[in-house]
């Protein structure tokens, strides 16, 4: 079956610096994060995806169709980009309309109606786009996008600008428009967006596809790296000289009150702490790890895709 | 027509575009002081209109205007709407170059009704007023249509036309004959100055109408499906 929207080996470079190196995947039905730090390249994936811009190599599809030559295959999506730009002088209902218009909906002005009334912005829907808000010009843009009713959605950082209602109201309709069958792809560079919001996340580093699968598949693929711990205790140095010795310690830093350990043996050094505790003549008031969160385990694909851990 | 309907809103919502007035209004100006100072004669004709309106004015019009429909949409980055349309962008190369056509002849409404005027007032006939204003016209279009190419080939767009137009329509091309068929504005001139009995050496259009009329025709179609053709194959932002 023909994925939705499909990357094969796509690469793309601006002279010397690759903006997007080698990546292939294929989106369904559903929300997938798409995670990367600024410059990994997610902007330039959501341009090829969009086909705003042309792959040196590879080829990007949209249901089979290249999105830079087939209309059909740009009728099929729609686009929330990143900069705020609005045509002059046209109300929040006139912008969607033209939108409407330019992708050849039947009827533009009733699409428009409904396509506002999904970002609830049909008490403002005559205003001028010019005086809103980011947060209202953000959820003009979502409807603009939704306005053709797309089987592909791509949105870049769509949750810049926009307060915490906002917030969950853009959340709550990407979740609806995921479980309607849309391929709704999404960019962001935080973690916690992407946890509550992806169902797949895709994360790019330098250009480079590192890691992809659900939130909770990402922290199984992490379960070998090495993991910091922080030991909260009365003696710190001495604990610290107790346990230097054991192999698997890749790390090892005193602060006042907690020593904090980096191991790639993490149950073996849970098993002898106690020993050594009880040895150095320290007690063990808490012990915790410190890169349980999707954070960390991004830190660390970051780090492995520069190169810096192997 | 939502990319002209888009375009021509946008021009005329413009302050620049709005300052084209004051180039345009040049024309009005010496039509005037041809009537008033009783200096109407066939080469008055030619002069306003060949060499003021058709090599200066509207090119510089249809340049402002034409760089203007490309280059907002790409600072602004409303491109990216047109780019995911339906639209082939052939067509919406093409739309802009006739949102820019129409937005020139509204800016360049006070000049053409001069030169209606000062053609009723020299006697030379309908014929030749209308060829006035059928060559200001297409001139105007195949510069807007040029100039949208230019603006997708070049980033500095404005500054290229405005050398072009005074560099080379505006010096070489009328000093140096041979220099004459590759000039747009001769080919121009060739229609609205071509009915005109009696001009001086220097002013008389060596070039036929009806050619400069398929030439120009020729350039606004090649220019159009240059643009297309760039915008298709070019990244946007």
């Amino acid at each position: 079956m023909t994925a939705l929207l499909e990357f094969d080996r796509v690469s793309k470079w601006f002279r010397d610096t690759v903006a997007v190196g080698d990546v292939s995947f294929a989106i369904e039905p559903g929300v997938t994060g798409l995670l990367g730090h600024n410059g990994a390249g997610k902007s330039t994936a959501i341009r090829l995806a969009a086909g705003l811009a042309n792959p040196d190599e590879g080829t990007v599809r949209i249901a089979g169709l290249d999105p830079r030559r087939s209309g059909e295959a740009r009728a099929m999506l729609g686009l929330v980009p990143d900069g705020d730009g609005v045509w002059p002088g046209l109300s929040a209902r006139g912008f969607v309309e033209a939108c409407a218009r330019l992708r050849g909906v039947d009827d533009p002005r009733g699409a428009a109606t409904d396509a506002l009334a999904a970002v609830d912005l049909t008490d403002v829907a005559d205003r001028d786009v010019k005086g809103f808000s980011q947060g209202m010009r953000q959820r003009v843009k979502i409807a603009q996008a939704l306005v053709h009713r797309p089987r592909v959605l791509i949105l870049d950082e769509p949750l810049n600008g926009l307060d915490p209602q906002q917030r969950e109201s853009v959340i709550a309709l990407l979740h609806r428009l995921g479980a309607e069958g849309v391929a709704t792809v999404f960019s962001s560079h935080v973690l916690g967006e992407v946890e509550r919001v992806a169902d797949r996340v895709l994360v790019l580093v330098n250009g480079r596809l590192v890691a992809e699968g659900s939130p909770p598949a990402l922290r199984a693929l992490m379960e070998e790296r090495p993991r910091c711990i922080r030991v909260e205790t009365d003696r710190p140095r001495a604990l610290a000289a107790a346990v230097a010795g054991f192999d698997g310690i890749d790390r090892l830093e005193v602060e006042a009150d907690a020593l904090v350990l980096e191991t790639s043996a993490p149950e073996a050094l849970a098993l002898r702490l106690p020993a050594c505790a009880r040895d150095a003549g320290a007690d063990l008031i808490a012990i915790e790890p410190t890169d349980e969160d999707l954070e960390s385990v991004y830190a660390y694909l970051t780090e492995r895709a520069r190169g810096v851990r192997r | 027509m939502t990319v002209t309907t888009l375009t021509v809103r946008a021009l005329l919502l413009r302050r620049r575009s709005l300052a084209l007035l004051i180039p345009v209004a040049s024309v009005p100006f010496f039509v005037a002081l041809a009537v008033i100072r009783g200096d109407v004669t066939p080469d008055t004709q030619a002069i306003i209109v060949g060499r003021l309106l058709v090599s200066t004015v509207a090119p510089l019009v249809a340049l402002v205007l034409a760089a203007t429909a490309i280059g907002d949409e790409r600072e602004s980055g409303t491109i990216v709407y047109l780019a995911t349309a339906r639209l082939s962008r052939i067509r919406v190369a093409a739309e802009k170059a006739l949102a820019a056509v129409l937005c020139a002849l509204v800016i360049l409404s006070p000049a053409l009704l001069a030169i209606a005027y000062l053609g009723f007032h020299l006697g030379v006939g309908t014929d030749n007023i209308l060829r006035g204003l059928a060559g200001t016209a297409l001139v105007g279009a195949t510069y807007a249509a040029v100039f949208v190419a230019v603006g997708l080939l070049l980033k500095r767009a404005l500054i290229a036309g405005i050398v072009y137009i005074l560099i080379w329509e505006g010096s070489i091309a009328t000093v140096a004959p041979s220099a004459e068929r590759f000039s747009l504005t001769a080919w121009g001139r060739a229609i609205t100055d071509g009915g005109l009995f009696g001009l001086e050496d220097g002013l008389e259009p060596t070039l036929t109408a009806a050619t400069g009329a398929v030439v120009l025709v020729i350039v606004t179609v090649l220019a159009t499906a240059l643009a297309g053709w760039r915008l298709a194959r070019m990244d946007l932002p």
